[in-house]
Order: structure tokens, then sequence, then C-alpha cells
């Protein structure tokens, strides 16, 4: 049974007398043991999946639509008392700033031990030992010495490394890492990940892992989703979804030899002057007031429709959606043309076959 | 038409309804203050040997030409209440604005010029400040004197220092904005950008420290007059009334509750009103949006 | 970790004695402008002008003024504060003799006072963005508007006067006798073995405490509230969620902790208002501490008393804030290394 699932899950915040989406018609499933990695722009709604998860919503934002389901529970209606026994037991998190993530008043080994108390795992000594095995599985040294320190005391890193320690200390089946890197020099960032995947190897957890980097998702992640101004943009396979993305946000403009050569870089890198102006543009619409009808406005990228006005997701045969726009899909090689989405389907599995 | 909607044609500071009862409070302590002479019943300080500790008219014993009694004196207690708003009142208004000129001045010069004048006045406050108010106003007295002007005076001296401090991390804050650095590169003179640019955006804090503290003059005019180093005892005084009061508490307490209610009425209106100016006028919000 | 306080101590230290300077100038200063004549004050009514003037130049009065405060300066650093006008004692043991006594108060009142004001502003946090908000806000602001000595007489009213539950004034019993010692009467009634005396210290106390304590709470209970507020939007309080943590855990262990430093700082400078407060509740309970013996030489005109008095409540004020700084230096794990 997969252990996270999203179906249409809508996420709006409440704006004056209307309401604006800020996730729109989400779909994923996350089997056991899997990473998927959530990627997108600042602004794009990736945090807010995570705060979906653990329902814990700035004000006067919610779900207003669709499921979220943890292991088979209903994560959106389930009741407050047990969703908390779910945190930090069964689902964890890593958040972005390691640094002000932790109380800056209290020892790291306070922290842990308050931590390790919730987990009820035996008495003061039992704890002592736990936290100073959870210590060494993050590669940190001097674990005694650590556990009398002041966060401030600490470096970034140092403060990750000791909070992923407490995330896994209970062998969750889900992890979120919300951006766990971002805050972190680029020489660590790299270490980092391949912490996360170390642990998450060793416990079998599932982990959404959010990022705006493609090039780190790629590191670790099994399956990836790409998130576009709140809605999906692209979800497959993480292989498939570099190699060839149906999406002009994903592989810039067209063609899987430009996607090669834009393969593990940055999506910011990946498109050009007009692909920012129409970020800009998506960004300025999330603050607006009304929902518009026309999300984005057509652009024009070197002579190809980018977009146009509604869009829906449509599930392809080959497990590799695209959003598209009225029903139909967009050729990716001529968005002029707009081609039948079985026929599309057949003709990317001749080519793949023939790569 | 529902109180809600009729509260958009209030001007926006005048929408919390704490800056509504704060201003009607002040309001009619004002008006006792003004109208005085007209408003008493008897002339405050006219003794009547025979109406000695009168009770309110409401209890057994009481005559309804002294509505709310008479003090040992057979002084009716009302009149002297009325007649006493208006020393509060005097005292609050000349001592605050007189404190604030004081303070907000200083202030000013020291957050917007910062460095060595900055310190210099940083060190002249907390000289001040490490003297507890209330003492350092009785000395005051003791060496200046007593009457009207001297305890506006000694409040002055006194309390400058706590506008001076507030307002000077404001000014601080606002004198590094971008804005003001433009009008000084625009040409504009110290002076005029000081009045221009910082007073209208230190004016908000400004009008509720001024409200605050004339609930605080009110009070140290009554502690001085309680002490009996306020004003001379033909004018009537509600701390003077307090003390009066004390002494006959058993026979009755009738005459200490009174003035008790009337400062602390005074004050109530004062900090409402403060505190209301506080939330409608700040334009950066605080924690509760709430009236 | 008292060794990073001591550097601070010092720099207080140095900083007090300055400060102790300008204001015993400022005092004497102020006290000599007085149109009274403290030598006319000193002799019988029936004086002659010689002999007041003899008295005058006895006192050293006809010296100009800055000499006549390096007198007294060079008397006050040999020690002697001089001989009360009234009193004909010796300031230092008529200060002696009554300064415990306000300590003691004021710091029962401050407990008191920070007690209520931590329930206090828990509460105002608890309530905040529920319906209950606006009534106990309005509350607050009520409790703020009134004055410790409003607050000592409405007790008087009530529990002396009305109910006659508690005594109002001195600090015993009349037929009970202060022990011998520190003149902290709780600390030598326990110390002699004297239960009764004690009980009877502590009924005295607890009104005029109480008045105070209610006086200066609710300011602290504000600054709590909005420094709750501002921890609340801290990073750490979202992740304890995240670590499935009980609102109650996180306010009271979480929060709590980072909250109380800038209430502390705040108790510190309200300790010295309450300090001033004490003043007037000892008058109005006929207390007899050095509030009472500053109001007596104020209407005497006793100028050498009301000299060391005001030091004297200077000092306090000085002591009490540098403890705080100390204290806030040592809970705080971020200014501790240095």
């Amino acid at each position: 049974m997969d252990m996270l699932i999203a179906k249409e899950l809508t996420v709006s915040a409440a704006l004056g007398d209307g309401s604006v989406p800020v996730i729109r018609d989400l779909n994923f499933s996350l089997p056991p043991g899997r990473i998927l990695g959530l990627v997108g722009e600042s602004g794009a709604g990736k945090s807010m999946i995570g705060r979906a998860i653990a329902q814990l919503f700035p004000p006067s934002f919610a779900v207003t639509h669709g499921e979220l389901m943890f292991d088979g529970q209903d994560l959106v209606r389930m009741p407050a008392e047990t969703r908390r026994e779910l945190l930090g037991s069964e689902i964890a998190f890593v958040p972005q700033e390691p640094l002000s993530a932790l109380n800056p008043v209290l020892t790291i080994g306070q922290q842990i031990d308050e931590h390790l108390t919730r987990l009820r795992s035996g008495n003061r000594r039992a704890r002592h030992d736990r936290a100073l095995a959870m210590l060494d599985a993050v590669h940190l040294s001097h674990g005694a010495e650590l556990l009398s320190k002041y966060p401030h005391q600490l470096s970034g890193g140092m403060c990750q490394r000791v909070l992923i320690a407490m995330a896994f200390a209970s062998r969750p089946k889900l992890l979120v890492a919300d951006e766990p890197t971002t805050a972190l020099d680029v020489t660590i960032q790299a270490r980092i990940v391949e912490l996360i995947a170390e642990m998450q190897q060793n416990a079998r957890t599932s982990v959404v892992f959010i990022t705006h980097d493609l090039r780190l998702a790629a590191q670790i992640c099994d399956d990836i989703l790409v998130l576009y101004a709140g809605r999906p943009a692209e979800y497959g396979p993480a292989r498939r979804v570099f190699g060839d993305p149906a999406h002009p946000y994903t592989g810039a403009d067209a063609g899987p030899e430009r996607a090669q050569k834009y393969r593990g870089l940055s999506v910011r890198a990946a498109l050009s002057a007009q692909g920012r102006r129409l970020r800009t543009r998506a960004a300025a619409l999330h603050r607006g007031r009304k929902e518009p009808s026309r999300r984005l406005h057509p652009q024009r990228h070197n002579g190809r429709d980018l977009c146009s006005s509604r869009r829906a997701a449509r599930r392809r045969g080959c497990g590799h959606t695209a959003a598209d726009d009225r029903g139909l899909v967009q050729d990716i090689r001529d968005p002029s043309r707009a081609v039948c989405q079985k026929r599309l389907c057949r003709g990317e599995e001749r080519e793949l076959r023939a790569a | 038409m529902s109180a809600g909607q009729m509260r958009q044609f209030l001007p926006k500071w005048l929408r919390s309804s704490r800056v509504a009862i704060g201003l009607v409070i002040v309001g009619v302590i004002g008006l006792c203050a003004i109208f005085a002479p007209l408003l008493a019943p008897h002339d405050p300080n006219d003794q009547s040997l025979t109406a000695i500790f009168l009770p309110p008219v409401w209890e057994q014993g009481g005559d309804p030409a002294y509505l709310l009694g008479t003090d040992s004196l057979g002084r009716d207690v009302l009149s002297r209440l009325i007649y006493g708003a208006r020393l509060a009142m005097l005292v609050a208004v000349f001592a605050s604005l007189g404190a604030m000129l004081i303070g907000a001045t200083l202030a000013h010069i020291a957050g917007y010029f910062g460095g060595r004048i900055d310190a210099w006045i940083g060190r002249a406050v907390d000289v001040w400040m490490s003297f507890p108010p209330v003492i350092l106003s009785l000395i005051l007295m003791v060496g200046i004197g007593v009457g009207v002007r001297n305890v506006i005076l000694a409040i002055v001296l006194v309390d400058w220092t706590r506008f001076c401090r507030v307002l000077r991390s404001e000014v601080l804050v606002v004198s590094r904005k971008d804005y003001v650095a433009a009008a000084r590169l625009l040409g504009f003179s110290h002076w005029r950008t000081i009045t221009r640019e910082i007073i209208p955006a230190s004016l908000p804090l400004l009008i509720t420290l001024v409200s605050l503290e004339m609930g605080i003059a009110v009070i140290v005019e009554a502690i001085l007059s309680f002490v009996g180093l306020s004003v001379s005892s033909e004018t009537p005084a509600w701390g003077q009334m307090i003390a009066d009061a004390r002494q006959y508490i058993y026979d009755s307490p009738w005459n200490l509750i009174f003035p008790i209610l009337a400062i602390f009425t005074a004050v109530l209106g004062f900090n409402l009103l403060g505190d209301g100016l506080r939330r409608t006028l700040d334009v950066r919000v605080t924690e509760t949006q709430r009236v | 970790m008292i060794a990073s306080v001591l550097p601070l101590i010092g720099r207080r230290l140095l900083a007090s004695i300055l400060i102790l300077f300008v204001v015993s100038v400022l005092l004497f200063f102020v006290l000599h402008a007085l149109p009274v004549d403290p030598a006319a004050m000193s002799l019988p009514p029936n004086a002659t002008i010689a002999e007041i003037e003899a008295k005058r130049r006895e006192m050293g009065l006809d010296l100009p003024l800055p000499r006549q405060y390096l007198i007294w300066l060079s008397q006050v650093l040999h020690g002697d504060f001089g001989v009360s006008i009234h009193y004909r004692r010796s300031v230092v043991s008529l200060v002696a003799g009554t300064l415990p006594a306000t300590i003691e108060m004021a710091a029962l009142s401050i407990v008191i006072a920070g007690l209520l004001g931590v329930v206090g502003g828990l509460v105002l946090f608890h309530v905040r963005g529920k319906r209950e908000e606006p009534l106990i806000d309005f509350g607050s602001i009520l409790l703020l508007s009134i004055p410790e000595f409003l607050w000592s007489l409405f007790f008087i009213l009530i529990f002396g006067v009305a109910l006659q539950w508690l005594p109002f004034t001195g600090r015993l019993d009349p037929d009970m006798r202060l022990p011998h010692g520190s003149g902290f009467l709780l600390a030598d009634a326990l110390l002699a073995g004297r239960p009764d005396i004690f009980w009877s210290a502590l009924k005295h106390l607890i009104l005029p405490c109480f008045a105070l304590g209610l006086a200066f709470s609710p300011t602290i209970m504000r600054v709590l509230r909005s420094s709750l507020i501002d921890v609340y939007h801290e990073d750490y309080v979202h992740m304890a969620r995240l670590r499935g943590l009980s609102e109650r855990r996180i306010l009271l262990h979480h929060a709590l902790k980072n909250a109380f430093l800038p209430t502390l700082s705040l108790m510190g400078v309200q300790f010295g208002f309450l300090f001033g407060g004490t003043l007037l509740v000892e008058v109005i309970f006929s207390y007899p501490g050095l509030g009472n013996l500053m109001v007596d030489a104020v209407r005497n005109a006793d100028l050498p008393i009301i000299q060391l008095v005001g030091l004297a409540y200077c000092v306090v004020v000085l002591i009490i804030n540098t403890v705080v700084d100390s204290l806030y230096l040592l809970l705080n794990p971020k200014l501790r290394q240095r």
C-alpha cells in the first residue's frame, strides 16, 4: 500500500472575499521506501505540501478540495490528537533553516532527550546512550560534548545533521525534507543529501524531498514531481523526467536533445528570458486577488505556444503526465499542433524504444 | 443602519471603541474642569459645621442639597470633586505637553544626529531614570516650593525622560530609512528633514505617549497633594480629599471612595484613549488587529 | 559562568559611582535652593537673630554653595552623614533603622508582581484570538489604571475597615516588640524562634505588598504576552509542533523560557518604580520605613535626612539594575560565551 497518496489535492488561501489556490489538483502516490522529489520555483507551492501533510497551515490557508492519505489514513479529516501522535513518530520533518529550528536556550542534549522521551525510549540512561548512537549515525564526532552545547555554537551543517538524527530516531514511515540544504553552504549540500539517502535506506522510509534545485533532486530521487504555479507540470520516474520532459517548463524549449543538454541543471538556468517573464507574471497573478480566468498569458517561445488558457492534468498511459489544455496534448516538437493523446503516447514509446 | 455600518463614516482613528470610551471620559472630565463654576452646586471651600459627614443622598441621613455628602468640614463633596477635576486637567494637559516638548525634542536630536550627542543625552536620561520618579518629584517640590506652576514644572522635569527614551528608539529607526536619506540628498536642511520626514512618522507614538502621560500626571499630582506638597489647601484637589478622608475613614468611608473613583476614572480614560490610539494610529499592525 | 558577569559588574560599579556623584550634586543644589532656613528650623522659635546667625555660621551655611557641597562630600566620605535637624539623631542610624523594612516590603511585592504578571501574561496569551480576548484585554487596561496608592486605599476600605480581616497600620501588632537583628522582621523572627512575631509581621505585609504587586503586574503581563507572541513566530516553535509536542509543552518548556528574558529586563526597570511606590504605600499604611521617614523629613525640611534618603533610593535602584542585568547575562546562553 502506498505510503502517501494525494488525489486532486487543492490548497487555497482566503483573500478578501475570494480564495486563491496555491496548489491545484495535485495527484501523486509515494510507495514505501521510495524518494519523491518535489521541484519547483519559489511560490510554486511546494512548501505547502509539507504543511498539508502536517496540517499546520498559516492562518487563512486550508485544503479546499481533494484528499491526502497517509498509510491509508485521511490526513485532512483525522482528529487533531491522532495526527499529533503521528507527527514526530511516523511522520518526520527536516526543516529549511537548521539553526533557527532548534530552541536557542536549550542544549542539543536537552532537545534530543525531550524528543526521545516523547518516543518513550526508556529511562535516562537508555535515552542518553540512544542519543549518542543517533549522533554517531549521522557522522557527528564527539557526541558527548555536542550534547551539552547550544545550537548557536554549532554550524548550520551540524545542526542539520542533528535534526536529521532526530527525524530518523523513530524510524518514521514518511519523512518530509523541506529544502533541507537551501540554507547551507554549497559544499556541504551534497553531503547532507547523501546522508538523508543513507538514513533512508537503513530505515526504509518514504521521503518527500522538496527543493528548487533539480540537480540535488537528481542525486537521490526515484520519482520527480515538478510544480509550476501551483499545478503539477511533470510527474514521473526521475530518469524519464530528466531524459524526456514533456512540459516546456521542465525541459525549456522542446526536443529531447535540448532536454538532454539541460538535464542536471537547475530549472532556472534552463529557461530563457521569456521564460523568466512568464514566471514573474505567474507570481504576480498568485498575489492577485481574483482567480484569473487565464492562468498565464499565452507566451511565445521561439515561435511556439508554451501554454494556453485552461489546464487539466491528464494521465498518459506511459505513467508520464504533462499538463495540457483543452483536453488535448501539445506536440512538444511542434506545439502549434495539437494531437490526440493516444497517438502521441504511442509515438513516444516508439522513440524511447529506438533510443 | 447598524453600528458597524456607521463606523465607516468615522475617521479611522476614531473607530476603536477604546478611543471612543476614552474620549467620552476625558471629555466629561474636561467639561467639569472648564465649566466648574457652572456645574458645581456649592462653593467647594464653603464650610458648614452643622452639616459635617453627611452621607450621599441615597443613604439614610443624606441631604439632596449635598448629593454626594460632605466632608469633615462640611464642604460639599460633589463640588470639590468638580473643582478637583479642574486642577487635575490643568496639571495633566500642561505637564504632559511640557514633558513631551522637552522629551521629544531631545529624543529627535539624539536619534537623528546619533553619535556623541546621542551618547550624552542617553547618559543624562540614564542618570535621571536611576531615581524613582516619586522620590524625585517629592524632592523637587521641596526644592522649588508649592503651587500649581511648580507641580507642573516638577512633573515635566521628572517625566521628560520617559518620552525621550521611548521616542528615541523610534526616531533611530525612522532616521535610518531611505526616504530620510533621500530628503537629505535633495538638499533639505536638518530642520526641514526632521519636521517634514521624521516627525510625521513618530507622531502616532507621540500622541499615544501624551495621552498616557496625562494619566500619569494625574496620579503624580494626586500623590503630591496627598502628601500635602502640591497646592495650597485653598484649592480643592482629589489627593487632598483622600488625605483628609483617610483620617476619618470610620466616620465616612464615602468621602474616601469618591475621590478614589474620580482618580481611577480619569486615569482609565487617558489609558483607554492612549491604548486605543496606539492601535489605530500605528500603521504597522500590532499583534492583535482587534479593536 | 560567574566569571562572565564580573566585567559587567565592574563597569556598572564605576558608572554607579559617577551617577551617585552627579545625583548628590543635583540633590544638594536643589535642596539648598529652598526658601527655608535650616538654621532657624533647628533652634527654638524664640531664638534671636544673633543666635540664628551664629547657628548659620556653625552649620557653615554662610559659605558659598559649592564649598558647602565639598564640605558635605568630605564628611560623607568619612561616613558622617550629619545629624537630623528634627530628630537630633545621626541620619545614618535613622536610615539604617528604616531601610530594612522598606526592602522587605519591596522584595515581597516584586515577587507577588512577578507571579501575578507571569500568570496573567499566560492567561492573556492563551485567550488571544478567542472571543474573551477583548474583555480580558480591557480588564488588563483597567488594572493598569489603578496606581498602588489607590489599591492601598481600596484594600484598607475593604479588608481593613469593612471586613476587618487584616491589619493596616504599622509592622507588628501594637503589643509586640521588634526582635533584635538585621531589621528584616521575617528573617529575624524566624531566627529568634518567635513564630507569633513572624505571623504578625506577615499579616501586616499582606495588604501593602499586594497593593504594590497588583499595581505593577499589568505591565509585566502585557510584556510577557507580547514576547510570547513574538516567540511563537519563531521556527523552533513550528518545528516543535512538527515533532508532535503538545501545545502545553511548547508553551511552558520552549516558549516561556525564551519569552521570559525580555520580561525579566522589564521587571528590573519596574523595580525602580516599585521601590519609589513604597513611599506612598508606607504613608498610607503608616508603615515605619524609608518612605515615611522621607515624607516626615520633607514636611520638616530636614535636609540631611532628605539627602541621605535620596541617595539611598538611588543606590538601591542601581544595585537592582545591576543584579537584573547580570541575571539576564547569565540566563541568556547566547551572551554567555564572551
